[in-house]
């Protein structure tokens, strides 16, 4: 297995977009109250993420004709990951979470306070984006990259998500585990792969 | 001599990693260390015996990840692994411990895995591990204190073995599921394992400071084991940055703190165990000292029962609420879920949760009950009830150590509540009753108290977890009976100490405006010592005499709490001079104290269902209308449909449930997917318009949801699912139904249904939203 990374950050120096974030809920000129209920529920779930992830990163060996990726832990089947890391040697595969309090918190609005719930869910999606961007820019400073690829995209199935778990070892590293359905809990959580281009190839040491 | 004998007198000595040794003996990438038990019995057995040689007295089998849940044939590789270990012993104080390591899997309710699923899953490395000879369990690197009391009750189901127990902080010194030290401490050692702390995630320059917490906290032997400092990376290899030498300085200090079974966990080698034993094999360990702390516990939350009394919120009770009881017997567990959650909000420490009816099934729904309340609130609860049967349950499936109401002085209730204690831990409200009924004076209690303390002891369970309710009588048949129970709480306060409690409210019986005798005879009490009272929050004449008393007593130092509590009674009065507002118009802006007042008003000269026709329904169309126009959105939809809940609420206190029912539905998130929130959103705007809504929860076995049809007879089901692998089991569970009955209608939405998708599987409406969804079931109900 390749080494395991761990990547902490503080909410507050992650910034989401708010305007974005109305057009997602679809609120224009929202009034003093909806304001403030928007103020609320973004300070709820700053105050109460806890952002963590962990990362490898290692050489990957494309067979075009499978379709299949093998990062020498894991192997992917998938032609539209395949295409994505094209012409990469190298990628990382990384697994980022907001942590169990906001799965707690937006359970207990969903049963009492629905539009604190929805608004704090969609502010969570917005933070855990956010959390990726942030991840995504440290990790490829410097070298030429691909976007990152989630499973789920494309062909790329999310029971892959089984494979990335348990290598990454994300339930003792960050907390986050999966359901029989291959959904990651906490729910605010991402898995992805960004690939690393062949002729800048070299990494950054973390 | 045993493993326990060995602890009281000396420090015990754990190993290093395993892991990190395996990968420099060649353990492939993918691999799973365990099966090396099997392939690689030497080398495991070598590795076992160099941490021996280091000075090591346990060594923790190679079986951490041995579990069903993760891998097959663990019966093997945990039988091979304890003989592993087994054979590198060649002196005398040497020890196995069977290590068990977590499932990897969330338990419910955020997670998907059944908290008696986990108790199995952890029982068959445990029975595996203890036939092959272990001499101790250890069960570590836990972060979840739920699952960590699952594989202890497995421990202690399958096995006489002793049982170590360890958790994984962060830097905020809490684990990643939120869980204090306290909570986790008050946890354990209520569980009764031997010994408790933490292992993994900091190294020991990092884990030291949250030592003295542990120790200060706990009365049992203190466990650290660390890793080597954090990993860095030289030339694609790890290495941790502590050196054996560093190790040691922090480990020397973490054991002058009181730590008493020192080791350590990833990066660390036989080097730096021998460093530790070498330095402290001719010390002393600190002795362990028993503190006499009353604590209960959630999952995230503990609360201790020291200076300033502890308010147990006593409104899920249905003694004397018809409400509550109409909601018991509907099944509907949205009454409880609220009446948690507005007690917390006003500051209750604990919550009471009674469900007892003659008409219920107990058992049950008290386990149902817990479960609902625990996944809405933190904090710790009381549970109560007279059924033993319902108590073990609701005990079992309590997420952390919680408070039992209650034993007497009778022989029967303390042969049938304390064992209970002793396997799931717990504290324990005495009441000074026994056979003879209460005692007339102070003293008498005080003897029914003393015996059932003396007895506990007897049972192994510490006084500390007695907390004495000396019973208060209505003053008005008895001049002197608040007297008697006064007098009580001073003399069992001094006489045992033990901590005490009462349930205030008795005393003003057949008394008009009980708040003023109440809160009065609460301070009275607080003054005689009293340390918790099980108390309504909403009375302000209560939450007026405990704030008040704790600023006068300095228990509320600088009077913060006070003047916070006060400046909201202004800020309160204040409001309510504000501009009167039609009912109409409060929902449409979604504002929900002015909803309510509205409703108020309305409800003096307006017939009930006049106000739900002419009044909140129209907002409702309205809001309804625009949301479909794409004039107004669903945050605003849902503000309009949280304040017309609020109107009804006033309208259904003068009309029955079955008048105000439209009809009803039965609501389910499907099994696999744990996100509910569409669900919930569709359910509100339902019961908005009238509808009742029984909502069987998420992750709902297709069996659950025909059971439930076939028992109540509704024929309309909606369904929610939310990922592509959790589809199938909408279908099973449309086959299932509509095999039952074809009549059944089932409308189904989600985000990664389409019209088409729900067709292929046999729905009879996808609802693209919220108000499709209405729609359909006005037609069906043709209202």
């Amino acid at each position: 297995m390749n080494d395991l990374y761990i990547i902490h950050a503080n909410s507050h120096d992650i910034k989401i977009n708010t305007t974005a974030l109305l057009r997602r809920l679809k609120i224009s000129n929202p009034d003093e109250s909806m304001q403030q209920l928007i103020r609320e529920c973004i300070n709820t779930v700053y105050d109460n993420a806890s952002l963590r992830a962990v990362y490898t990163v290692g050489n990957i060996d494309i067979n075009k004709d499978e379709n299949i990726i093998d990062f020498g832990y894991m192997r992917l089947k998938s032609c539209n990951l395949r295409v994505n890391l094209a012409d990469c040697n190298k990628a990382f595969v990384f697994v980022a979470t907001l942590g169990i309090e906001i799965d707690r918190i937006i359970e207990r609005y969903s049963k009492v306070l629905q539009t604190k719930a929805l608004i704090c869910d969609t502010v969570a999606l917005f933070l855990i984006e956010a959390f990726c961007d942030y991840i995504e820019a440290l990790l490829t400073k410097r070298i030429k990259s691909k976007k990152r690829f989630s499973p789920g995209y494309g062909d790329l199935d999310i029971t892959c998500q089984r494979d990335i778990i348990q290598n990454l070892d994300t339930a003792r590293r960050i907390g986050v585990t999966l359901t029989d359905s291959c959904m990651m809990i906490p729910t605010k959580s991402v898995s992805a792969i960004i690939g690393v281009k062949k002729r800048d190839g070299r990494t950054k040491k973390a | 001599m045993d493993v326990l004998k060995k602890l009281e007198r000396d420090f015990l000595f754990f190993d290093g990693a395993m892991g990190t040794l395996l990968q420099e003996k060649g353990l492939l990438p993918g691999e799973l260390p365990e099966s090396w038990n099997i392939t690689h019995s030497e080398i495991i057995t070598e590795i076992h015996k160099a941490y021996f040689k280091a000075g090591a007295n346990v060594v923790t089998s190679n079986t951490f990840g041995a579990n069903p849940l993760k891998m097959d044939d663990v019966c093997e590789i945990v039988a091979k692994g304890v003989e592993n270990a087994k054979k590198a012993v060649y002196a005398s104080e040497q020890y196995v411990a069977l290590d068990i390591g977590p499932t990897g899997k969330l338990l419910k309710p955020l997670g998907d895995l059944d908290f008696e699923d986990a108790v199995k899953a952890f029982s068959v490395p445990i029975r595996a591990g203890a036939s092959a000879g272990a001499d101790l369990i250890i069960i570590e690197t836990m972060n979840d204190p739920y699952e960590l009391k699952a594989a202890i009750i497995a421990a202690k189901e399958n096995s006489k073995l002793p049982i170590f127990a360890t958790f994984v902080l962060d830097e905020n010194g809490k684990t990643m599921t939120g869980c204090d030290i306290k909570s986790m401490v008050a946890m354990l050692e209520g569980l009764g394992v031997s010994a408790l702390g933490v292992n993994c995630s900091l190294g020991a320059d990092k884990l030291k400071k949250f030592i003295p917490e542990i120790v200060s906290f706990s009365s049992i032997p203190v466990i650290v084991n660390p890793n080597a400092g954090m990993p860095i990376i030289n030339n694609g290899k790890t290495h941790f940055d502590s050196t054996p030498d560093i190790f040691l300085a922090n480990m020397l200090e973490i054991a002058q703190m009181g730590a008493r079974i020192l080791g350590g966990c990833c990066g660390t080698t036989p080097e730096h165990i021998s460093k530790v034993v070498s330095a402290l094999k001719n010390e002393r360990p600190k002795k362990v000292i028993k503190k006499s702390i009353t604590a209960v516990s959630s999952y995230s939350k503990c609360c201790v029962f020291d200076k300033k009394a502890v308010l147990i919120g006593e409104r899920i009770n249905p003694t004397g609420k018809p409400k509550l009881k109409a909601a018991l017997r509907e099944n509907n567990m949205d009454y409880l879920i609220s009446e948690a959650i507005g007690q917390e909000e006003k500051n209750a420490d604990m919550l009471d949760v009674n469900v007892g009816l003659p008409e219920i099934n107990e058992p049950e729904f008290l386990e149902r009950a817990i479960k609902e309340i625990q996944s809405v609130t933190s904090l710790p609860l009381q549970i109560d009830t007279s059924d033993t049967v319902a108590l073990e349950r609701a005990m079992r499936i309590y997420n952390g150590k919680p408070l039992v109401n209650s034993v007497n002085g009778k022989e029967e209730s303390m042969r049938k509540v304390f064992p209970l204690v002793k396997k799931y831990g717990g504290a324990l409200i005495a009441l000074t009753l026994d056979e003879n009924g209460i005692p007339t004076t102070a003293k008498g209690r005080y003897d029914i108290a003393e015996k059932i303390v003396i007895r506990a002891e007897k049972e192994g369970i510490d006084r500390k977890d007695i907390i004495v309710d000396p019973l208060c009588l209505t003053v008005s048949s008895d001049k002197n009976a608040p007297s008697v129970t006064l007098d009580a709480i001073k003399l069992i306060k001094s006489g045992l100490g033990v901590k005490t409690s009462l349930g205030i409210s008795n005393v003003s019986f057949g008394l008009p405006k009980r708040d003023f005798i109440n809160s009065t005879f609460f301070t009275l009490a607080l003054q005689n010592g009293l340390d918790a009272v099980i108390m309504n929050p909403y009375s302000e004449e209560m939450m007026k005499a405990y704030r008040s008393y704790n600023a006068l007593l300095g228990i509320d130092e600088v009077c913060e709490e006070y003047i916070a509590f006060a400046s909201e009674k202004t800020g309160a009065e204040v409001s309510e001079i504000e501009e009167k507002m039609t009912l109409e118009k409060a929902i449409l802006k979604g504002l929900k104290k002015e909803a309510r007042d509205a409703a108020r008003l309305l409800i003096t000269n307006t017939p009930p269902l006049e106000i739900v026709n002419n009044y909140i329904i129209p907002a409702l169309d309205i809001v309804g209308e625009n949301y479909e126009k794409g004039i107004s959105f669903l945050p605003q939809l849902l503000m309009s449909a949280e304040t017309a809940n609020i109107a009804f609420d006033v309208v259904k206190e003068k009309i029955s449930a079955q008048e105000s029912n439209k009809g009803d539905i039965i609501m389910a998130t499907v099994k696999g997917d744990v996100h509910d929130i569409g669900k919930n959103i569709v359910k509100v705007i339902l019961q908005n318009y009238g509808y009742r809504v029984t909502d069987l929860g998420k992750d709902v076995p297709p069996e659950k949801i025909l059971e439930y049809v076939k028992n109540s007879g509704i024929k309309l089901v909606g369904l929610s699912a939310l990922m592509t692998t959790t589809i199938p089991s909408m279908e099973e569970t449309i086959k299932l139904l509509k095999e039952y009955d074809g009549d059944i209608k089932i409308v189904v939405g989600g985000a990664v249904l389409t019209p088409e998708y729900a067709k292929m599987i046999n729905a009879d409406k996808y609802a693209k939203d919220a108000m499709d969804t209405v729609r359909f079931v006005k037609e069906y109900y043709n209202n």
